[in-house]
């Protein structure tokens, strides 16, 4: 054997020795690689039978949750069901006893306005009778008065006839006498003695009451509780309490565009001791009151005009102690007077008619020629009348406007309606317009026309303050100084009164109104921080929140509203802002992100003065690093002149010099 | 009117109703106009005069300090951006030697004065230079606000629905309640009961009885009492062709009977110094000179898309 084949051998052997390692361990690996598989295998069929299981007993217990929780909504809802059933029968209970009590209430009180009723019927049966007694007692006077006056006169005529008869038999001796003198004197003595016995007729007394006293007309509705001057408004609703009250309700009539009537409605008196809001009963129905001004509640508009005019309204009232009626009497004239004599705006009813003012007139239509004829007589021109084609003119009725009376006419019979057309002569003081603050006080530079109704006799006078006062145009009273700011006497026949004219002080303060939890509350137009701080009120791109003001550690950052997405946003800062810095991530490819000038302030001169002044060290950091940041990503300026961006460039400086001193 | 209640400074309910009587009293023709106006004849003439008072900012109702009431507010120089220049309008407590101050004191700049008849007279300047106007309010001794539409609308909630934490509402009892419920459809309103508004999943309920309004918004099967035009305004979320606005003209507008609430109007209003004209044709209110920034931030806070 040659050492060639020995070693071939030896190498053969190696080689087979080796081959039979290598096999023997990768078959050892493929061994052992298949059982860590099978076992990962196991392990993960394990896990997930576990985790079926728990899902399974998770749904068994989801089940059983969610039937335990229909089983107790279940009993819940019977139980709510009890509770409601029983609740609605506890209320009907309750309804029916409430309805119970309501019918007894309604009973008593239909009781209580049966006997009120009863009561007034009384009264006015009583009225009637004691009138018809009085009536009955005057026919009586004035039968027994012309029974008297014949008596007198029978008694008068037979001491004439008696005195003639004597004066007859006289002169007849007297004759005889004379005869038998002249028979025994010459005939000239006998002709004067015959001069001297003429006849004379006896005087008559003057008659009393020859000329009637002009009646005096009563209009059906209850007196005024209040003036007409609009002076003396709330003077006249001052009455004595009573334990049962008749008011007035007053026509109002206010005209629309085109002429038509806008609104009929009835304007209630009030008192001062009557309620604020009140119920009332009448021939409408139910009637909820809301008080106007102390003297009048708020006009209620009439139904069916027409009818309610003519037949009257009644309303009544109950409050705690006192009852109350008001009274429309119904009657076929109502005589309007301009409304602000009274506070109310249109035409409001009153008891006739004012010379030289104007009113409108409301009549029923078998009226016409009668009303024409009437207003002829006070000198108004021939009104316009509308009937029941224009809209709003009650049904039947007619209306007369621009009625201006010019000439007083002396009423007639004490029962004719038409009375109320001839207007007074007494003369009467009217403060019409101006703006009244107080009850004789008004705004000064809006003083109230002063106006007169009556007759003027040639000699009227009227004196402001000593000065002889003229009319205007408008017919108002005006003389020197009138107008001026101050107390005014205002003089009149033997009359007088006075009105004030003031400036109004004008220390207005502002307040928190309207406080929305913003920090910031409006009032009027103003938005004011709610501590009072003066703040700087500044209007941002919603984009730029970051605020930097001109002095290290001025810096606010703004808030923006969740669920409003605006273009700009106004906040509002404890200092001056000069930039406006983008707060989101800032890159320089995004182009929309800008630095924004506010405000063109130099920043603070030297850094060390600002830290000796500023305690807060984290302020002075973010407002330098935010500066540093911004300049570090090379952000555009909005503006990108040569000032504004050098004015950037000292930022940075301070900046960079600060953020190395707190370093 | 404005004189009255600047010199009153503040009131009750009831005086300012008398006063709006009293006042008005010398003008037949007033009401006649206010309904030709605002085509609604039911609303009474001092609640027209307060909602003109108030959408111009001269007097607060029901607000804070004056819950049962009013009270005028200061005297202000409302400014707001124009496109070109800015404009001021006089807001608020007035008395006629301050309004002379005024004039007086913007004689240099354009001043326009409107006088009307519904509402007190605009008094309105414009300048290029807003420190010309701050300088008006200064020589006049009143107060100067800048960007009035936009600051009061920054502060304003947006119409959002009731949350589930909110407190719910009961109904008012009583047989007496006139009930009605929005039409989201027609914008009106069509009678409802009780029952329907119990059971109702969503809807605005109107609750009346005499002068006293209740409204209740259905939300997700609950009951809030809101305001008025905030209930109305979650009701209608998202409605197509609620608010229009003209770019051309600066317009905005809206269905008359779907007027936004108190402050958002005022913000709008303060943009012209007039309160919304109404269109008895179209039935619709239209706030002029808006700027599209304005109109569009009032969108959002309704949430209302804007066509």
């Amino acid at each position: 054997m040659t050492p060639l084949t020995i070693i071939f051998a030896l190498l053969a052997t190696a080689a087979i020795g080796s081959w039979i390692f290598i096999r023997r361990n990768r078959a050892r690996n493929f061994a052992e690689q298949k059982a860590r598989e099978e076992n990962e295998r196991i392990a993960v069929e394990r896990k997930l039978a576990h985790e079926k299981a728990i899902a399974e007993a998770k749904v068994q217990d989801d089940a059983r949750l969610q039937a335990e929780a229909e089983k107790r909504s279940l009993e819940m809802a019977v139980a709510t069901e009890n509770a409601r059933l029983a609740e609605e029968q506890r209320l009907a209970a309750d309804n029916e006893k409430r309805n119970a009590e309501a019918e007894a209430k309604r009973l008593a009180e239909e009781k209580a306005l049966a006997e009120s009723q009863a009561h007034a019927a009384a009264l006015l049966k009583a009225e009637a009778e004691a009138k018809q007694q009085a009536d009955a007692e005057a026919r009586e006077k004035e039968r027994l008065a012309v029974e008297e006056a014949e008596r007198a006169k029978k008694n008068r005529e037979t001491e004439e006839h008696t005195r003639l008869e004597a004066e007859a038999r006289e002169k007849a001796q007297i004759a005889a006498e004379q005869e038998a003198r002249r028979k025994a004197d010459n005939n000239v003595r006998e002709e004067k003695t015959a001069d001297a016995t003429v006849i004379k007729p006896p005087l008559q007394p003057p008659e009393e009451n020859e000329k009637p006293c002009p009646p005096i007309y009563r209009p059906t509705a209850p007196p005024a509780t209040t003036a007409r001057s609009r002076a003396r408004v709330q003077t006249g609703s001052r009455t004595t309490p009573t334990s049962n009250i008749d008011l007035r309700l007053r026509l109002q009539l206010v005209f629309g565009r085109g002429g038509v009537v806008r609104s009929l409605a009835l304007a209630p008196d009030r008192r001062d001791e009557m309620p604020n809001e009140i119920e009332v009963i009448g021939t409408q129905g139910e009637i909820h009151l809301t008080d106007l001004r102390d003297d009048c509640y708020e006009p209620v508009t009439l139904a069916d005009a027409g009818n309610a005019l003519l037949q009257g309204v009644e309303w009544r009232g109950r409050g705690d102690a006192r009852h109350w009626r008001w009274i429309l009497g119904g009657r076929e004239l109502y005589v309007l007077a301009p409304g602000d004599e009274f506070g109310l705006h249109g035409f409001v009813s009153t008891a006739r008619l004012w010379l030289n003012a104007r009113h409108a007139v409301l009549a029923a239509k078998r009226l016409r020629e009668a009303v024409l004829a009437a207003l002829a007589e006070a000198g108004c021109p021939t009104p316009e009348v509308s009937d029941e084609t224009t809209p709003g003119v009650p049904t039947g009725w007619l209306l007369f406007r621009d009625v201006t009376p010019t000439r007083a006419v002396p009423m007639r019979d004490d029962r004719d309606i038409l009375n109320s057309l001839r207007p007074a002569h007494e003369i009467e003081p009217h403060f019409v317009g101006g703006i009244r603050l107080e009850r004789n006080t008004w705004l000064a530079g809006f003083p109230p026309r002063i106006r007169f109704t009556g007759e003027f006799a040639n000699g009227f006078q009227v004196k402001i303050d000593d000065h002889p006062a003229q009319p205007v145009n408008d017919g108002a009273f005006e003389a020197p100084g009138w107008n001026s700011e101050g107390e005014h006497l205002l003089w009149f026949g033997d009359r007088a009164e006075t009105y004030s004219l003031c400036t109004m002080d004008e220390a207005w303060e502002n307040w928190p109104a309207h406080d929305f939890g913003t920090g910031a509350a409006i009032c009027g137009a103003n938005t004011n921080r709610l501590d009072g701080a003066r703040w700087r009120q500044v209007c941002v791109p919603a984009s730029n929140l970051l605020l930097i003001g001109a002095r290290p550690g001025e810096i606010f950052r703004c808030r923006v509203r969740n669920g409003v997405n605006t273009g700009r946003i106004i906040a509002v800062v404890p200092f001056a802002p000069v930039w406006a810095l983008p707060m989101d991530r800032l890159s320089k490819k995004n182009s929309l992100i800008r630095v924004e000038l506010l405000e063109f302030i130099e920043p603070a001169k030297t850094v060390e003065q600002t830290l000796r002044k500023r305690n807060n060290d984290s302020a002075c950091r973010q407002w330098a690093f935010s500066i540093r940041n911004a300049r570090r990503k090379q952000l555009t300026l909005a503006v990108e002149s040569e000032e504004v961006m050098s004015l950037w460039r000292r930022y940075g400086g301070v900046a960079k010099r600060l953020w190395r001193q707190l370093r | 009117m404005l004189f009255w209640l600047s010199a009153r400074r503040e009131g009750s309910w009831r005086q300012f109703r008398a006063a709006a009587e009293e006042i008005h009293s010398t003008d037949n023709d007033f009401e006649a106009n206010e309904a030709f106006r605002t085509g609604d004849d039911e609303f009474g003439l001092h609640q027209r005069l307060r909602l003109d008072l108030e959408c111009l900012a001269h007097v607060e109702f029901f607000a804070s300090s004056c819950e049962e009431g009013w009270r005028v507010t200061p005297p202000t120089l409302a400014v707001h951006p124009m496109p070109i220049g800015f404009r001021a309008i006089l807001c608020g407590a007035r008395s006629p030697a301050l309004r002379e101050r005024v004039i007086r004191a913007g004689q240099t700049l354009g001043c326009e004065t409107f006088d009307s008849l519904d509402v007190p007279d605009v008094i309105r300047f414009i300048a290029n230079d807003i420190s010309a106007l701050s300088e008006i309010a200064s020589q006049a001794g009143i107060r100067f606000q800048l960007n009035a539409p936009f600051a009061m609308l920054s502060h304003i909630p947006p119409c959002d629905p009731p949350t589930s934490r909110r407190t719910q509402s009961e109904f008012p009892v009583g047989k007496d309640w006139r009930i009605r419920e929005f039409d989201s459809v027609t914008f009106g309103w069509r009678t409802a009961n009780r029952q329907r508004a119990q059971t109702a999943d969503t809807g605005l309920f109107e609750f009346q009885l005499y002068d006293r309004w209740n409204y209740f918004l259905r939300w997700a099967g609950r009951t809030f009492k809101l305001p008025r035009a905030v209930a109305l305004y979650i009701r209608l979320s998202h409605h197509r062709d609620l608010l229009r606005y003209d770019t051309q003209t600066r317009t905005l507008s809206l269905p008359g009977s779907c007027r936004p609430p108190r402050m958002l109007e005022r913000a709008l209003v303060l943009c012209s110094g007039f309160p919304p004209s109404f269109d008895p044709a179209t039935v619709r209110l239209t706030y002029t000179d808006v700027p599209h920034e304005i109109a569009r931030f009032a969108a959002e806070l309704l949430h209302q898309p804007l066509a």
